[in-house]
């Protein structure tokens, strides 16, 4: 079996208190399958949502084209099944920042609070004009390793 | 930079030559963002049908469900425009299968790689169930025309 996402980071990806940002989504017919369970590529629009809302709190305006954010890498593990209707509420953090990238973990829970999915997504800040990696600034790297996961904070 | 996703089965998905069977897809305008590329989750819808189609010239799309799906996002890809999408089957296990898959733009670049964990489950339990060695030598051994074969 392949290793839990969020192991590399000492992060349980599943655990709702490692998350102090949330987003709510509301599930739409159309997100169904023939199975009439959410489709598994929906999820990834949902996590996308709830990572957009994220990136303002931590200094970031990643719908804003001249940030220049582009995920690169993104691998979901999927653990329950969604049914409509319903709404589903979205964890998300800083898991590692590199030099010119970061990587947040997110995991996405039901009404129940049964965690249904969790990602990781790895995302590079490039210049919107040549398309090329650039560091980030000293300002956004403070402020992301301030939001850094860190597991001593959890115990 | 992590290895690139079909490293682990010795085959580089970034390569149109690694597939023998092809999907073709129409970029729609919903697909794209602010920044006129399709967005990064669209890429899995494209790559879903390709699997579908894979099964579909199977002759039998098996009850799978999804368990892990990683994405290696390498060029943008533009509206209006195409998406050729390959898959290849990397492995089996007791009940689960391993898809890779690349999709290229109409220069023959490729915009993505994907790996796919799938489980064939039975439908009415919902529990993983093993592969039947006919069904498994069925997707192994496609019967599939000319035409579905060839690569951008």
């Amino acid at each position: 079996m392949v290793d839990r996402l969020g192991t590399r980071f000492r992060a349980d990806l599943t655990d709702p208190a490692i998350y102090s940002h949330w987003h709510r989504d509301v599930l739409r017919f159309g997100d169904l399958d023939p199975q009439e369970h959410v489709g598994h590529v929906n999820y990834g629009f949902i996590f996308q949502n709830a990572r957009l809302a994220y990136w303002s709190t931590v200094g970031l305006e990643g719908a804003d084209p001249a940030e220049g954010l582009i995920v690169v890498r993104l691998c979901m593990d999927y653990l329950a099944d969604l049914r409509f209707p319903g709404a589903v509420r979205t964890g998300t953090r800083v898991l590692h920042v590199g030099t010119t990238s970061i990587t947040v973990g997110a995991a996405m829970y039901d009404e129940d609070w049964t965690c249904v999915a969790i990602a990781e997504a790895v995302s590079v800040r490039s210049d919107p004009t040549s398309g090329k990696p650039r560091a980030w600034s000293q300002r956004q790297r403070a402020a992301l390793e301030a939001a850094c996961f860190d597991p001593e904070l959890i115990r | 930079m992590p290895e690139q996703l079909g490293a682990a089965f010795g085959v580089d998905l970034s390569a149109a030559a690694s597939f023998a069977d092809w999907q073709d897809d129409v970029i729609r305008y919903d697909d794209i963002d602010m920044l006129n590329h399709v967005t990064h989750p669209a890429y899995v819808y494209l790559f879903q049908n390709g699997r579908l189609q894979f099964w579909q010239r199977r002759g039998a799309v098996p009850d799978l469900v999804a368990a892990r799906i990683t994405v290696d996002y390498l060029h943008s890809l533009t509206y209006p425009g195409t998406a050729r999408t390959g898959t290849r089957i990397l492995g089996f296990g007791r009940s689960s299968i391993t898809l890779g898959q690349g999709m290229f733009d109409k220069d023959g670049r490729c915009a993505a790689t994907l790996l796919a964990i799938s489980v064939l489950t039975d439908r009415a339990t919902g529990k993983s169930r093993p592969w039947p060695e006919e069904l498994k030598q069925r997707m192994l051994n496609p019967q599939m025309p000319e035409s579905e074969t060839k690569g951008p």
